[in-house]
Parts: C-alpha cells; sequence; structure tokens
C-alpha cells in the first residue's frame, strides 16, 4: 500500500511510483522536492521511478520544473525515471516548460587575498596610472587651446560652474573656517599663557589659517561638494550614453563638459581660500578676546606683523592646483564608471576618497617647495 | 459562456499639472484574452498602464482588477497584487547591480520557499523560452537591447502571473525574434489562462495576437474592437495606422 505519504499531500509513493495528484504549483511544490529527495538517500530506493501524473490537474512552470529536477536528481544517482500518463493539458505544459540545459557558472565567491591583491596592484600600474595621466595632459592641453577658442563650450557655462563650484560653497566654508579658526585658537590659548606668550596666538593663528588650514579646509569641502558631483555628472552620461551621442555630434565631451568646470574653479578657488583664511582668523581673533583678553584691535595690529605676501601667494597657488586636482580626479572616476546605476555610486566614492587623498598629498609636496 | 471581467476601467481622467493626458477612458479586458492598446507616442499608453498598476493613483472607482478597486488596497493586498501581475516595462527596468539570472530569480527568491536549486532550472527554462540561455550570468548593461526586452519578459512571466503588463515588448527586435515572441505570448495565454495586455506599434505583431485593439488617440479611445474591425473602421486615424504600418 502506499508508504510515506504525509496527510493530505498532494503526493505519494508506492514502491516504484511517484504519484503526484491534484496541482502542484509554487506554493507546494518545495515540499515534494524535499520529500522526494530525502527518499533517494535512504535504503530502500527503487532503481527504476514512474512519477505518475494521472491524477495531476494542473500545474505552473515551478511545478513543472520541480518535476523535472527530481527526474534529473534521480537519473544522476542511477535512477532511470519516466514521466508517465500525464493529461494532454499537462503535457502541454510539460512542451512549454520543458528543462534547459544550459550550465550557469556560479560566482565564485572564494576569493584568495594575495592573488587579488596582486592583481589588483597589476592592474592599478599598468592601466590606472597610465590613463589617469593622459588624462591629465588632455585636459591640460584643452584647458590652455580652449583659452582663446570659444568653440565646444555652451556660453555662460563657465559661469554657471563658478556659481556651482565657488559661490554656493561660501555659506558653509565660512561656517566651518570660523569654527576651525576658533578653536584652534582655544587649544593653544592655555599653552600660550603657560608661557606668558599670549600675543603670539595671533601669528599662530594667522599663520596656521593662511599658509595651511584656509586653503586646505576650502578643497577637501569643496572635493566633498564638487568632486563627487563631478564623479557622478560625468558617470551617469557615461552610462546613459550622452558622451558617445556628444561624440557623434562632433563634440569633444572632455571640452564640453570638463574645462568650463576648470575655468570655473580656478577663478573661484583662491577666493573661497581667502575667505576661508579671513574667517578663520576671525574665528581665532573672537577666541582670543574671549579667552586671553586680546582685543581685536591689539589683534589686527599685531596681525600686520605676521602676515608675509609669500603666505598670500602660497595660499593663491595651492588653491589653484588643489582645484585642478579635484577637478581632474572627479572627470577621471567619472569616465571610468563600468556598469549602470551602481558603477556611478562607486566612481562617486571613489572620486571623493581620491581627491581628498590627492589633495593631502599635493600640499604636503606643495609645503616642501614652500617652505 | 460569459467572460470573466479581469479588468474594468471606468471613466479614467489623468493629468500632470493642467495638462490632461487621459480624457474618460473606459475599456474591460476579459479572461484568456489579449488585448492591445495601440495609439501615437504621447497618446497616453503608459500612463493608462501606471495607472492600473497603482504607480499612480487613480481617481477612485475608476479602476477594477480582480474585481477590486485599486484605490481600496492594503498594502498588503497590493504586494499580493503585485505578486499575481506581471509587468514588462517600456524601458526593460532589470536591475543593473544583478545579473540577468539574478533579475529573474529575484521574485522567486523573495515570494517562494523554492530550493535554489529549483529557481535555478526555473530561471533557465524561462530564459529558454525566450532564446537568451548565455545571459544567465551577463549583467545588463552587457546584453543588446533586444536581448534586454526578452530578459525583461522572462522576468515579467517568472511567477507564472495570472495577468501579464507589457509596454512594447517588441519594439526593437528583428522580424523572427519578433514572431517567436508572439508565439510565446500566445503559448502563454492558451496553456496558462494568461490575461494580457500589450503596447505594441508593430502592426505584424497586433494582427497575429490581438483579441481586441483599443485604440488611444490625445488621451481618448477613438476605437474599440478586433483586428479585423480596424483596418476597416472607417475612422483615419486608425486605417491610416494599419495602412502605413503595412507600408501601403
Ligand atoms: N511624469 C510626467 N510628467 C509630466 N508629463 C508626463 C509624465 N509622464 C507622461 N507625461 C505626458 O503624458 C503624455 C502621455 O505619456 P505616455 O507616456 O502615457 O505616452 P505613450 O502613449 O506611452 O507614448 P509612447 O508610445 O511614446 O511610449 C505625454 O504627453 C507626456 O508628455
Ligand atoms: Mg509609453
Amino acid at each position: 500500500m502506499e508508504e510515506n505519504s504525509p496527510k493530505n499531500s498532494n503526493f505519494s509513493f508506492n514502491q516504484n511510483v511517484l504519484f503526484i495528484k491534484d496541482r502542484l504549483e509554487i506554493d507546494n511544490a518545495a515540499k515534494l522536492v524535499r520529500e522526494a529527495l530525502k527518499r533517494l538517500s535512504s535504503k530502500n530506493r527503487p532503481n527504476h521511478l514512474i512519477i505518475d501524473l494521472s491524477q495531476l490537474k494542473d500545474a505552473d512552470s515551478a511545478g513543472i520544473t520541480s518535476i523535472f529536477y527530481l527526474k534529473k536528481e534521480y537519473e544522476k544517482c542511477n535512477i532511470t525515471t519516466e514521466i508517465k500518463y500525464a493529461s494532454k493539458k499537462i503535457s502541454e505544459k510539460l512542451e512549454l516548460f520543458k528543462p534547459s540545459n544550459y550550465q550557469h557558472i556560479e560566482k565564485n565567491k572564494t576569493f584568495n587575498l594575495f592573488y587579488l591583491f596582486g592583481e589588483k596592484a597589476y592592474k592599478f600600474l599598468s592601466e590606472e596610472i597610465v590613463s589617469f595621466f593622459l588624462l591629465i595632459a588632455n585636459i591640460s592641453f584643452w584647458s590652455f587651446t580652449d583659452l582663446f577658442k570659444k568653440k565646444q563650450r555652451r556660453k555662460g557655462e563657465t559661469v554657471n560652474q563658478a556659481v556651482a563650484i565657488g559661490v554656493n560653497a561660501v555659506p558653509i566654508i565660512v561656517a566651518l573656517s570660523f569654527i576651525i579658526g576658533l578653536v584652534l585658537a582655544l587649544q593653544s590659548a592655555s599653552q600660550l599663557r603657560n608661557f606668558g606668550a599670549d600675543i603670539f596666538i595671533v601669528d599662530l593663528v594667522v599663520i596656521a589659517m593662511m599658509a595651511e588650514m584656509g586653503p586646505l579646509i576650502t578643497a577637501i569641502l569643496v572635493a566633498g561638494r564638487s568632486g563627487s558631483a563631478i564623479a557622478a555628472e560625468i558617470a551617469t552620461m557615461k552610462v546613459t550614453s550622452e558622451t558617445d551621442a556628444l561624440k557623434t555630434m562632433g563634440i569633444n565631451p572632455l571640452r564640453f563638459v570638463v574645462i568650463p568646470k576648470v575655468y570655473g574653479g580656478v577663478m573661484t578657488m583662491p577666493f573661497l581660500a581667502m575667505i576661508a583664511n579671513v574667517c578663520g582668523i576671525a574665528g581665532g581673533a573672537v577666541a582670543a578676546w574671549a579667552y586671553l583678553d586680546i582685543t581685536p584691535a591689539m589683534f589686527i595690529t599685531r596681525m600686520s606683523e605676521s602676515i608675509y605676501q609669500k603666505d598670500i601667494l602660497t595660499g593663491v597657488i595651492k588653491s589653484i592646483v588643489f582645484i585642478i586636482t579635484i577637478v581632474i580626479t572627479g572627470t577621471y572616476f567619472g569616465l571610468r564608471v563600468k556598469e549602470g546605476a551602481r558603477g556611478v555610486g562607486i566612481a562617486t566614492t571613489q572620486s571623493v576618497v581620491a581627491a581628498i587623498s590627492l589633495v593631502i598629498i599635493a600640499d604636503s609636496i606643495l609645503g616642501l617647495i614652500f617652505y | 459562456m460569459v467572460q470573466e471581467k479581469i479588468i474594468e476601467v471606468n471613466n479614467l481622467t489623468a493629468s500632470f499639472g493642467n495638462k490632461e493626458v487621459l480624457k474618460g477612458v473606459s475599456f474591460s479586458a476579459y479572461k484568456k484574452e489579449i488585448t492591445v492598446i495601440i495609439g501615437g507616442s504621447g497618446s497616453g499608453k503608459s500612463t493608462i498602464l501606471n495607472n492600473l498598476l497603482r504607480l499612480y493613483e487613480p481617481p477612485a472607482n475608476c479602476v477594477k482588477i480582480f474585481n477590486r478597486d485599486v484605490t481600496t488596497l492594503t498594502e498588503e493586498e497590493l504586494t499580493r497584487f503585485y505578486i499575481k501581475t506581471g509587468v514588462f516595462f517600456q524601458n526593460g527596468a532589470l536591475l543593473n547591480s544583478l545579473t540577468t539570472g539574478e533579475n529573474i530569480a529575484l521574485n522567486l527568491e523573495q515570494h517562494s520557499n523554492l530550493p535554489s536549486a529549483i529557481i535555478n532550472d526555473i530561471v533557465k527554462m524561462k530564459l529558454k523560452l525566450v532564446n537568451l540561455e548565455d545571459a544567465f550570468n551577463l549583467y545588463p548593461s552587457q546584453l543588446s537591447g533586444g536581448m534586454l526586452k526578452r530578459a525583461a519578459l522572462a522576468r515579467a512571466v517568472i511567477m507564472d502571473p495570472p495577468l501579464l503588463f507589457c509596454d512594447e515588448p517588441g519594439a526593437g527586435l528583428d522580424p523572427v525574434s519578433l514572431a517567436n515572441l508572439d508565439q510565446l505570448i500566445i503559448d502563454l495565454r492558451n496553456k496558462m489562462n494568461m490575461t494580457i495586455v500589450m503596447i505594441t506599434h508593430e502592426v505584424s505583431s497586433i494582427m497575429r495576437i490581438a483579441d481586441k485593439i483599443i485604440f488611444l488617440d490625445k488621451g481618448e479611445i477613438i476605437f474599440e474592437g478586433s483586428p479585423n474591425d480596424a483596418v476597416k473602421s472607417n475612422i483615419k486615424a486608425v486605417e491610416d495606422f494599419f495602412g502605413k504600418g503595412r507600408g501601403m
């Protein structure tokens, strides 16, 4: 008689026959497969199996696939399997939902750390560095040439970019550099007071801001704001074939999209750095007044003695180098994007990380040169 | 035999801002029928679909599907409605971060308790139906336009939905692939009792598969009937559509 047939189920085993009845669909197919596979590993397994579908009234593609799956699994264990007695309706579905023999490749989930690292390093050196320098050359060339040619840029685009990269960043730069100046002065004030060197707080704040912090804070903020935006914009254009469309219209995407950003950035970045300097020093002055009783008047008198023209010039040069670094990095990661929406996200993240790192590296190199 | 109404649309209106895109559209789609919505570009076809699917919020009492006003569905009922409904989006809308196989498997993984070996077999079988088995491990960005369409169709029918919506599945396919696709849609209808609502511009495909045509012009239905009636309907826009489409 029937053995191994759970109550109320739509299938039963009898010797070497598997009866399936009523309906076999997405919600009850899993149970059949589980039970049937369990039988496969038991001792009294048959060496010939008939899957009897005479009582099966309806099935969907999941059900049909499960039947074929069982046949496949049984045959792997050398049990010959036949699917029999299907009604016309079920036969039609067996025909329509025939299994595919395609062997898919399981995704490689194990990975070797050393191999991965080695491959990445090799790829980095051989491809990325080369293309990065090519891009730098390209952008430098076109930035210079396009100074004298208006073509290939949309009218007003440079100004738009100056506003987007520079003007819109003013509020956040004012706020943050003021706070940093304030904190810088507060932290040093007690130390200086111990030595009775109160007035040198002015030199400390002014030199720190002008020579180092002002341009650097600005660059880091701009990298976060505009570097990411540049990478996302260019990556999206690449993914949606907009860059290809530009090319086929005879327009160089670099000149059309990137060069205005270079100009807009170079035009505004030095001013942003100056604003950061002024606000940072103002923050320092407030702290000095509140904590060390140095009045603003004293602060300003002392300041005029501690400012060097060289520091102002250094700041300007630094911020120009920084903005060019940011634009090039954003462009590079934007152009490198591979697939779809996720690629855009990756490109954006990478570009911000790389831009900030490169800015800091450039800062230390320039620091050594101008020291 | 009285046919079962699967979709009943009653005086459906839609507008964007103050632009009226649908001006009171009414039609029904019956079980096991292939209803084809046609009409010029921008006439509001995709908008109808979006309203039926409640991707846009239609006015109350306008859209009844499976005998329910879709605006009254609760969150949970809506999920069940979506599981029962296959959708083929005009631009494919496969997830770019997943392979084709993973894209198609997604619905089964989320809404069934089948073991993954079977899910893989189902996915491969559905890919075989659309003749696209080798795309299993490829990402959507690695597929051609026509391959994307077919992958999207495989995804739409993965759950054997009783109701299938297709927005221009045939656009951009070569004539042979198009005929195969039509045959598949007819097979699904015949063997799985699917009700299908399809938007298409391909005249050859319309003649092959449509049970009923709904012709939309600037947000209004100007013709409703069988393909044969459409050809001799004496409505200029409709006759132009078929005449020009056949190259006459
Ligand atoms: N999100 C939206 N915002 C504003 N207007 C829209 C929006 N979506 C569609 N429209 C307008 O609604 C009208 C109908 O658009 P719909 O996408 O339904 O056209 P369609 O018939 O599907 O055309 P096609 O055959 O080109 O796909 C168009 O005029 C379009 O401009
Ligand atoms: Mg459309």
